[in-house]
C-alpha cells in the first residue's frame, strides 16, 4: 500500500504546520479586517498550497527538465513568472500605471523630492542588513542586503523584481514583509510622523485645490519620464517603462479598451498569479531560519527610516516654502499607494478638521514609486 | 561574512544620490513642460479670441 499510496501527513513538518497557521491568519486578515485583502488572501491561499506535502504543485519545469505533464502549476508560475523572466511584476507595474493619476504631481512638482527622500530607508536596511553579515548574525552579502534594503521601498512589485534578479532565496519573504508592512502603515507612521512634527506644524492648513492640468500635459509625462529616466538609468526600464507606457494608454484617451484592461482584468490576473506565488515562496524550512526574522526586523526599520526622512524634508520644505506646508505628507513618499496617502490625509484631518490632504500626499506617494522603481535599477546596474 | 564596505557605502551612496538627482531633473522638467504648455494654449485661446473680435 505504502508503495504506491502516500498521504501528506507523514512528510508534514513542524515548519508546514507553522506555515499553514500563518496562511490561515493572513486569509483571516484579508476577510474580517480587510487587510490588503487583494494581496493576503491569495498569499494565505499559496503558503497553504505549497505547505501541504506531496502534491507536486511547486514542482518546477527545470526540475523535470521539460519533461510534459511533471511541473506543477505553481512551480511553473514561479519559474517562468518570477524566477527566470520576472514577467509578473513587470505587467503589475503596467496595470498600475495605468490606474495612476499624475496629476496632483504634475501640478506640483517639487513633491518629486519627498518621494526621492523616503528612499532613506532602503539604504538604511541596506547598511543595516550588511552589519548583520559582517558580524556573522546573518549570511548577507551585497546581493541580499540590497533585496532587503528594498522593503523599504513600500512596494510590492519592486520588491519582487529585485529579490527574484538579485536574491530569489529571500522572495518569498522579502515580498511577505513589504506587503504586510504596507498594510500596517496606518498602525507603523503615525507614531513616528507624530515624534517628528510639532501639533502646529500637523495642523496646517494646505488649500485643497490644486491647479487644473490639462490632458496634454498628462500625456507628455509619462513619456517624458520613461525617456529621461531609462536614459539614465537603463536597468530600471521593465519597471519605469511598463509604469509609464500604463500611464501613457490612460491618459492617451485614444485606446480606452486597452486602459480598462490594464485597469481591471490583466493587473486582477496578474495579481492573483504573482500573489499565489509569493504565498508558494514560503516554504515550511523558512520558519525555521533566524534570517527569516531579521528580514522582518529590517524591513520594519526600512519602512520606519523612509517614513521620517519624508517627514524631515517636508519640516524643511516647510520652512523654505511661502505658502503653508504640511510635513505629513512626506510621509506618503514611502510608496505604499494610497494607504500612505489616505494615512496622511486621516492624521491631518483628525488635527485639524478643515484639512483636506489626500491630493497634496498623492503627489509624493506616486513619486515615491517612481523613486524605488530608481533605486532598484540603481542597485541591479551596481550588482549583476 | 566578509563584507567590502568601501562598495557598500558606493552602492547606498550613488543608489540614494542618484533617486533625488532624478527625482530633481524630472520635477525641474515637469514644471518647465508645464510652463511651455500652458503658455502656448494661452496664448492659441488669445489668438481665437482676437480672431472672434
Amino acid at each position: 500500500m505504502d508503495s504506491f499510496f502516500r498521504t501528506g501527513f507523514e512528510a508534514l513538518s513542524l515548519g508546514n504546520v507553522v506555515m499553514l497557521v500563518i496562511g490561515l491568519v493572513f486569509i483571516w486578515l484579508a476577510i474580517s479586517k480587510k487587510w490588503e485583502p487583494y494581496e493576503l488572501l491569495p498569499i494565505g491561499a499559496g503558503m497553504i498550497l505549497a505547505n501541504l506535502p506531496n502534491t507536486g504543485l511547486l514542482v518546477q519545469p527545470q526540475e523535470v527538465g521539460g519533461e510534459i505533464g511533471s511541473a506543477g502549476l505553481l512551480g511553473t508560475f514561479i519559474e517562468y513568472g518570477l524566477l527566470r523572466y520576472t514577467i509578473l511584476p513587470q505587467l503589475i507595474f503596467l496595470g498600475l500605471g495605468a490606474m495612476t493619476d499624475f496629476g496632483p504631481l504634475i501640478a506640483n512638482p517639487r513633491l518629486f523630492l519627498l518621494g526621492a527622500a523616503a528612499q532613506i530607508g532602503i539604504v538604511i536596511a541596506f547598511l543595516g542588513a550588511l552589519a548583520l553579515g559582517h558580524f556573522g548574525l546573518a549570511d548577507f552579502g551585497l546581493k541580499e542586503a540590497a533585496a532587503i534594503g528594498i522593503i523599504g521601498g513600500a512596494d510590492g512589485p519592486t520588491t519582487i523584481y529585485l529579490t527574484s534578479q538579485l536574491a530569489p532565496e529571500l522572495m518569498g519573504i522579502t515580498a511577505v514583509a513589504a506587503y504586510s508592512y504596507m498594510a500596517m502603515v496606518a498602525i507603523i507612521q503615525p507614531p513616528i510622523i507624530r515624534a517628528l512634527t510639532t501639533k502646529k506644524e500637523r495642523e496646517t492648513y494646505m488649500e485643497p485645490q490644486l491647479r487644473h492640468v490639462s490632458k496634454r500635459e498628462k500625456i507628455f509625462f509619462p513619456l517624458v519620464c520613461t525617456i529621461l529616466v531609462i536614459l539614465l538609468v537603463p536597468r530600471s526600464a521593465p519597471l519605469v517603462g511598463m509604469f509609464m507606457f500604463g500611464n501613457l494608454i490612460r491618459e492617451s484617451g485614444v485606446v480606452e479598451r486597452l486602459s480598462k484592461s490594464a485597469q481591471n482584468s490583466l493587473i486582477n490576473i496578474v495579481t492573483i498569479i504573482l500573489m499565489l506565488c509569493i504565498g508558494a515562496s514560503m516554504p515550511g524550512e523558512l520558519v525555521m531560519r533566524k534570517e527569516t526574522l531579521m528580514v522582518l526586523a529590517l524591513g520594519l526599520i526600512a519602512f520606519a527610516f523612509g517614513t521620517a526622512g519624508g517627514v524631515l524634508l517636508g519640516k524643511l520644505m516647510k520652512l523654505v516654502t511661502k505658502e503653508p506646508f504640511n510635513p505629513i505628507i512626506g510621509a506618503a513618499g514611502v510608496s505604499a499607494v494610497p494607504m500612505a496617502a489616505r494615512v496622511a490625509q486621516h492624521l491631518g484631518q483628525k488635527e485639524n478638521p478643515r484639512n483636506f490632504l489626500l491630493m497634496h500626499a498623492i503627489g509624493p506617494n506616486v513619486a515615491g514609486v517612481i523613486g524605488s522603481a530608481v533605486v532598484a535599477g540603481a542597485f541591479l546596474s551596481m550588482l549583476l | 561574512m566578509e563584507i567590502n564596505w568601501v562598495e557598500a557605502w558606493q552602492i547606498s551612496g550613488i543608489g540614494f544620490g542618484l533617486v533625488f538627482v532624478i527625482l530633481a531633473i524630472l520635477a525641474v522638467v515637469t514644471w518647465l513642460f508645464s510652463l511651455l504648455l500652458n503658455k502656448k494654449s494661452s496664448d492659441n485661446d488669445q489668438a481665437e479670441a482676437r480672431k472672434k473680435e
